[in-house]
């Protein structure tokens, strides 16, 4: 009886409508392509590009759970990929040691955020945005923005294997972290109770300060490691190859389902986001779409499907609703 | 202590109100002269001209070159030259800029517009104020006294599909990347490319309309790898925007595919180096942008000193120049290959 209404509610949710919206967009574009769409090696390019911000989203997923909103990540990814470059061009070094800067550069400076975001009281957007233009704004001084090229043979001779490991082995991991630490741990279940309701959280005596410090730190490492695949699929580590796609990012965690008040959202949804905004992009030159419509044609895309997803769900809540009068 | 910081805080306004006072009062008496024989005559010798340069953006290698043109020029004829830009190619970030220095009451403000439209008004607002406006990668722009490009368009897109053709056989797709939609200069290239190939090599075809990944080196590789998936005679990548052969190259190198594929467009040499010791570019195309930058100063300091332009114009050690209505066009591009890209220096 119990797995029945866990079954049930599964096929309720949002997570279950936006699987069914990948599900049919997979189909037409394999359809509109002649099958080209779901090769293998089509797939695995799609899920390759679009690892680093998969990746990033992951960490956008924690801090917007929490209540928050983070818009510095992109700042903080920077700062990551140009210290990894950095060292890479000055001491060679080997994907152990980048991986560790990259990730470990992205944490502290999360954690910075997350100081302020925990003493100052005032709206996260306020204080991440200020932190990506100090963050930016230092970036420029000392770097003067000059792109940095040429890394070790290690690092630029690409393998298929690598490639792979490097860009969607991320991705699966940071996933499947994500998945455990939401799921499993204690810390996961107060990163939803400070997002459901701070108070309360309060009051049960949840930590909000080490809540703050480790999600904005997860945030950090994740925006770090994105950073890296990023350079690493380019071979270029540049300021503004990150700056600008912020939206982007947020679009992937948003249509994932998650609540931008806090306190709701999953990995599986963000999955989910991830691929229909790589199916789309990738999808529209498939396909053939011209440049001048893709704009067009990727929003009035999101604009029907959710449409749909929206007035499911919301009949399966009215539905429940009168189950519930009925009993 | 509430007190003291309230204390603190109004007289920092009131100073700071001051400030802007002040230099507003200096603005309003140069407007005043803004009939350029005067100006110069106000100006003393210690007293420079003020030329802000405004770039698509800052934080690119391109623009760091184009500014070292911009202070090179300042060395060399003792004025007041800098570069400013927004940090990302926003049109609309372009014009809060020109409106503060507008404000701050410059004497010449030379652009590289994102968008040439979109800057159009704040443009003949800074002319309205009297301020001399030059810009640079954008023919006819309304609003500037002079454009100054540093190659003929034609000429240019020419050269570069010639070479493309020649590279490829002259048969099979193929793809134009561009900075954006938008920008001016990259989309008269390749209309010219298209009209050229068209006509002079027509077993070559357009795989799809030009798409807009010039400007960004991870999404001219994703870009590359799917147009190769989904057009089989797909053989040459015509790529405006610096990155797009970059990204280009990345994906045949993954794929290893160099030599089947043509790459030409423009690049940094230095950026662009591996590429083309390996192959991958086959060619690249460009024009010297610390001389963009040192030419935009240049007409800017003449219109200034209150001379004219006429065909007997000349910079020194530039190439020919033809006026044309009120654009300055200038033949001077640069071929990159293996063999010379060092010699550049950026």
């Amino acid at each position: 009886m119990n797995n029945k209404t866990a079954k049930n509610k599964f096929f309720k949710s949002y997570e279950f409508m936006l699987l069914c919206v990948v599900i049919v967009l997979t189909i037409v574009l394999a359809a509109a392509t002649g099958g080209k769409s779901i090769k293998p090696d089509n797939i695995i390019d799609m899920l390759t590009s679009y690892s680093a911000y998969g990746v990033i989203a992951v960490g956008c997923l924690f801090v917007i759970i929490s209540g928050g909103i983070d818009i510095s990540f992109m700042a903080v990814a920077a700062v990551a990929q140009y210290l990894m470059a950095l060292y890479m061009l000055n001491m060679g070094g080997n994907f152990v040691v980048i991986y560790i800067i990259s990730i470990g550069a992205g944490a502290g400076l999360g954690l910075i955020n997350a100081v302020l975001v925990n003493r100052l009281k005032v709206p996260t957007l306020i204080i991440t945005i200020a932190t990506m233009n100090i963050i930016y704004g230092l970036m420029m001084r000392f770097t003067s923005g000059v792109r940095l090229h040429g890394f070790p043979g290690w690092f630029s001779q690409k393998t298929e294997a690598s490639l792979l490991f490097v860009s969607v082995g991320t991705l699966a991991a940071a996933l499947l972290t994500a998945w455990f630490i939401l799921k499993r741990t204690k810390m996961g279940r107060r990163v939803y109770a400070v997002g459901g309701n701070i108070e309360a959280a309060k009051r049960c005596g949840v930590s909000v300060l080490s809540v703050h410090l480790f999600v904005y730190g997860f945030a950090g490492a994740a925006a770090g490691t994105g950073a890296l695949i990023k350079c690493y699929l380019s071979q270029q580590a540049s300021i503004e190859a990150l700056y600008g796609d912020e939206m982007d990012v947020l679009a992937m965690v948003v249509l994932g389902g998650v609540s931008l008040s806090g306190g709701k959202g999953s990995v599986f949804g963000t999955l989910l986001g991830i691929v229909l905004v790589a199916l789309l992009s990738n999808g529209m030159i498939l396909v053939g779409v011209s440049s001048y419509w893709k704009d067009l044609v990727i929003g009035a895309v999101i604009l029907i499907s959710f449409c749909i997803t929206g007035w499911r769900v919301l009949a399966a809540k009215k539905q429940e609703r009168k189950e519930g009068a009925a009993e | 202590m509430k007190k003291v910081l309230s204390l603190l805080i109004t007289l920092i306004m009131v100073l700071s109100l001051a400030a802007c006072s002040n230099s507003s009062g200096g603005d309003g008496g140069e407007e005043k002269s803004s009939e350029p024989a005067e100006s110069e005559e106000s100006k003393g010798s210690d007293d420079q001209y003020e030329i802000a340069v405004v770039v698509k953006v800052v934080g690119i290698d391109y623009f760091s070159v184009f500014e070292d043109g911009v202070k090179k020029f300042a060395e060399d004829h003792n004025v007041n030259a800098y570069v400013t830009g927004p940090s990302t190619a926003d049109a609309a970030e372009q014009v809060n800029i020109i409106e503060d220095l507008i404000n701050s009451g410059v004497d010449a403000i030379c652009v590289v517009p994102n968008d040439a439209t979109v800057l159009e008004s704040v443009l003949q607002s800074a002319q309205d104020k009297g301020i001399v406006v030059v810009t640079t990668e954008s023919p006819d722009q309304v609003g500037a006294d002079y454009d100054v490009e540093m190659i003929i368009n034609d000429a240019f897109a020419e050269l570069v599909a010639e070479d493309a053709a020649k590279s490829c056989g002259g048969s099979g797709e193929y793809a134009l990347f561009v900075g954006s939609l938008t920008v001016p200069l990259h989309n008269a290239w390749a209309d010219h490319v298209e009209e050229y190939l068209a006509d002079k090599y027509p077993d070559m075809k357009l795989c799809t309309d030009r798409i807009a990944c010039g400007e960004d080196s991870a999404l001219a590789r994703e870009t590359t790898l799917d147009l190769l998936k989904t057009y089989s005679d797909l053989n040459c990548f015509i790529c405006f925007g610096s990155q797009g052969p970059i990204g280009a190259a990345e994906a045949l190198t993954e794929q290893n595919r160099i030599g089947e594929v043509t790459v030409v467009g423009n690049i940094i040499p230095s950026e662009g180096s591996t590429y083309l010791e390996s192959g991958a570019i086959t060619t690249g195309y460009l024009w010297n942008p610390a001389d963009s930058g040192y030419a935009s100063c240049y007409i800017a300091q003449h219109l200034l000193d209150g001379k004219e332009i006429d065909e007997s114009f000349s910079i020194e050690d530039m190439g020919d120049i033809s006026l044309e209505d009120k654009t300055l066009w200038i033949d001077n591009p640069i071929t990159i290959t293996a063999d010379n890209w060092e010699e550049f220096g950026f």
